[in-house]
């Protein structure tokens, strides 16, 4: 299949017109043409675009953590605090090993969510963030 | 078709997941539909329709289907018909027992196979000049119950492979980094001619063996011998990545690697003993009585050249004159000097001088190691599984655990150390652990520089550089993010030192279970701890680890510590498995406003200090701690993962 058929492929998943059944044997290229159209949709405003998207990457690639944030943030963009949330905390649990400036961007934006219905919780998320912070002024430093 | 249930070997267990429900409504569906007589004729007026445009052959398989003599298209219509129930007869019987032999793995392939290619006819382009109609009853009748059959069948199929891959890969995995059973060689009778088997079936390999097998590379890798191929070569299991591969290997080729097999014993040779064993890199390596109270050295690698030449010389004078013996095998073997007592605890001793259990190798049990100045035991594995625990992490092992010791000048040099792998490693075959195998070994040879008159710290600290530049390098050779703690440490004499990095935790406890000492963990939950000192303030980011070796740009934090043992001390390495046995308890009590008064950490390090209390050996409180962590996974208390503890104990 030509790149553009399957950009056009994409497009429609991103649109809901595709399942991700439609789309099998994505290859690495195709998969960053997806990622960029979620960036795309992101940028442009269309939230739900943007974390259909990103939820069908972390089906593809549930190893790849960075699609579960950008999910977060489409989520969270959207106005679904509570599906924000729970990408969140799939975010931060994970095992792998995760950029310091992503968790920070991570804990804010959950600080953010629950700064009314839990105050403490999203004050500790508030100070993980210094604490990573710091870290990574010290190392630059 | 007969399927054959009389394949070589069981290689496939009593569990094998049977067929699911979903999938059993679809065969009897697909089965029923394939009798259906509409579906024969209108099959029987496709191929008919197919045969007179001729764009392509049948595909695959269906083409392989002989039609009768007599009967034209409609009987070859009923021949395909028959083979695809007798196909999905074969899936039935093949998952209805729960017992899949490699006959019936590649019976499996095949039908598979075959009813994709069935499917692949609705693609051609016959198909579209049917009748609507007959399009719809075909489609109806055949092309969409197998579908829906392929899919559940390839899920199924998934499922069984992956099921027996992973035991088979556990039980290969044991085999290759368990315990070395020694047994003599007699070089004499290797050399000399006599009675004997053939050259070609020498015998010199058999089952079980552990061989050291060349890749195209150059390099070799370690391999299991599962069998005889009936023209003489040898089956060999290797690991591939997450599962197993089969190579064929003639015996030449594997004498060419293997001039001596690991597991040999030779009593005498210019005047001295050899144990044969490999490396964990994969390379011949052995042990003579000269390196016995030290680390297991390289067996000189001018023995091992001159033994292969002796080997190769006796080898090709026995071919030159028509003989064909080497004195191994059904034929009469000359009588081998049998080890004496005093000769078998010195080898014994020898092989366990260094436990290295890395790169997805897991313990069944707790293994020991014990010298005059101390004692230690050492587990890891995987986790807690289904079976026992109700709960699974995962299919494999990427802790590594390290205890040794090595004989220097001044005394005894003990290693030990706890290592911890996250993630990356999934996607690059053979390499799974590889990043906690990289630290353990460098920590590894701490020990020997220590004993050569290195200082600790020094040595310690190089040690977890160079791991970490050597992690980075793997990780940008195959484009992953693998990282890795290190809890590790030397003792001498009196004196342990510590090194940490990462949120695996070193202890020492009195042999009161007194805790004296312990590292601090990189984790962003502790580190809030110990910012806010709010127990409970950290546990929304618990599995956050600040530091480790591999993260790309971030130098490891590295933390050194030297505490002064007393005879009895523990010293008390675990991965997270083992910190973290309290953290879901904790985080529970959180959810229902029940807080803790202590960190998860802190109730983990008091909890092993009442196991160590009971005593009375390393061995015994590694076993000890190793059961309430699982006990703790296993009752929704402690977070489940792969499980590592490594205990010292100075006399």
């Amino acid at each position: 299949m030509r790149l553009d058929e399957r950009l056009d492929q994409l497009d429609r998943l991103a649109r809901g017109e595709l399942t991700l059944r439609d789309l099998a044997g994505l290859e690495a290229s195709e998969l960053e043409a997806l990622a960029h159209l979620g960036r795309a949709a992101f940028e442009s405003g269309h939230f739900d675009r943007a974390a259909r998207v990103f939820a069908g990457l972390e089906r593809i690639e549930p190893d790849v953590p960075v699609h579960v944030l950008r999910r977060a943030h489409a989520e969270a963009r959207d106005g679904r605090a509570s599906a924000a949330l729970d990408a969140l905390n799939r975010y931060l649990d994970r095992e792998e090993h995760r950029p310091k400036s992503d968790l920070q961007e991570a804990l804010l934006l959950r600080a953010n969510l629950l700064r009314t219905a839990d105050p403490e919780a999203a004050y500790h998320d508030v100070q993980a963030a210094q604490i990573l912070a710091e870290q990574v002024r010290g190392a630059s430093r | 078709m007969k399927v054959d249930k009389s394949g070589p070997t069981p290689v496939r267990g009593e569990d094998a997941p049977a067929l699911s429900v979903e999938s059993s409504k679809v065969l009897s569906a697909g089965a029923k539909a394939l009798s259906q007589p509409e579906m024969l004729v209108d099959l029987d007026h496709y191929l008919k329709v197919l045969a007179k445009n001729d764009a392509k052959q049948l595909p695959g398989s269906l083409a392989r289907i002989k039609p009768p003599k007599k009967g034209g298209s409609a009987a070859f219509s009923k021949a395909i018909s028959d083979s695809l129930v007798s196909s999905l007869a074969i899936m039935s019987s093949i998952y209805a027992d729960g017992f899949v032999t490699e006959h019936e793995m590649v019976s499996l392939g095949k039908v598979s196979r075959q009813l994709g290619d069935v499917l692949a006819l609705r693609e051609d382009g016959a198909f579209e000049m049917l009748s609507k109609p007959m399009r719809q009853r075909l489609e109806h009748l055949l092309f969409s119950p197998l579908e829906g059959l392929i899919k559940s069948a390839k899920a199924d199929n998934h499922e069984v492979l992956r099921a027996l891959e992973h035991r088979d890969l556990a039980a290969f995995s044991e085999r290759i980094s368990g315990p070395t059973k020694f047994e003599t060689v007699n070089l004499d009778a290797v050399l000399s001619a006599g009675e004997g088997a053939s050259l070609q079936h020498s015998g010199r390999y058999g089952n079980g063996d552990v061989l050291l097998v060349a890749r195209s590379d150059g390099s070799t890798v370690l391999g299991v011998v599962v069998g005889r191929e009936p023209e003489g070569d040898l089956r060999v299991e290797v690991a591939a990545g997450e599962s197993l591969a089969f190579r064929t290997v003639d015996e030449t080729a594997l004498r060419a690697t293997n001039p001596l097999k690991i597991g040999d014993y030779i009593a005498d040779f210019e005047g001295k003993e050899f144990w044969v064993k490999a490396s964990a890199q994969g390379a011949l390596r052995g042990a003579s009585r000269d390196t016995q109270t030290g680390a297991v050295a390289e067996l000189d690698a001018k023995a091992v050249r001159a033994l292969a030449r002796r080997l190769d010389k006796a080898t090709r004078a026995a071919r030159a004159e028509g003989r064909s013996t080497l004195g191994f095998g059904s034929g009469p073997v000359p009588a081998a000097k049998t080890k004496s007592k005093a000769e078998s605890k010195a080898g014994a001793k020898t092989e366990a001088a260094l436990m290295l259990r890395a790169g997805g190798a897991e313990t069944p049990k707790v293994q020991t190691l014990e010298r005059a100045s101390a004692q230690g035991g050492l587990f890891t594995n995987r986790g807690p599984n289904k079976k026992e625990h109700g709960v699974e992490y995962a299919k494999y092992n990427e802790d590594a655990a390290l205890l040794g010791v090595v004989k220097g000048p001044k005394g005894d040099v003990w290693v030990a150390g706890a290592f911890d792998q996250a993630g990356g490693m999934g996607k690059i075959p053979g390499q799974t652990g590889a990043a906690s195998r990289i630290a353990a070994e460098h920590l590894l040879d701490v020990a020997a520089q220590v004993a050569k008159g290195a200082s600790p710290k020094t040595a310690l600290k190089e040690a977890v550089e160079k791991a970490h530049a050597d992690v980075r390098a793997l990780n940008e050779q195959h484009g992953v993010e693998a990282i890795t703690t290190v809890a590790s440490g030397v003792v001498v004499g009196s004196r342990a030192f510590v090194v940490n990095t990462g949120d695996s935790q070193v202890y020492q406890y009195s042999k009161n279970g007194k805790l004296k000492a312990m590292t601090l963990a990189h984790n962003l939950g502790d580190e809030m701890i110990r910012k806010t000192g709010d127990v409970n303030s950290g546990l929304k980011v618990a599995n956050i680890v600040t530091s480790a070796l591999g993260i790309e740009g971030e130098a490891p934090k590295i933390d050194l510590y030297e505490w002064k043992l007393a005879p009895g001390d523990y010293l008390v390495f675990v991965s997270d498995g083992v910190s973290d046995a309290n953290y879901y308890a904790q985080l529970a009590a959180h959810k229902t406003k029940k807080k803790w008064t202590q960190s998860g950490g802190d109730k983990v390090a008091e909890d092993l200090g009442q196991l160590l209390k009971k005593g009375p050996s390393a061995e015994a409180a590694t076993e000890a701690i190793r059961d309430y962590a699982l006990s703790q996974m296993k009752n929704d208390l402690g977070k489940p993962d792969n499980t590592t503890v490594v205990v010292f104990q100075p006399k």
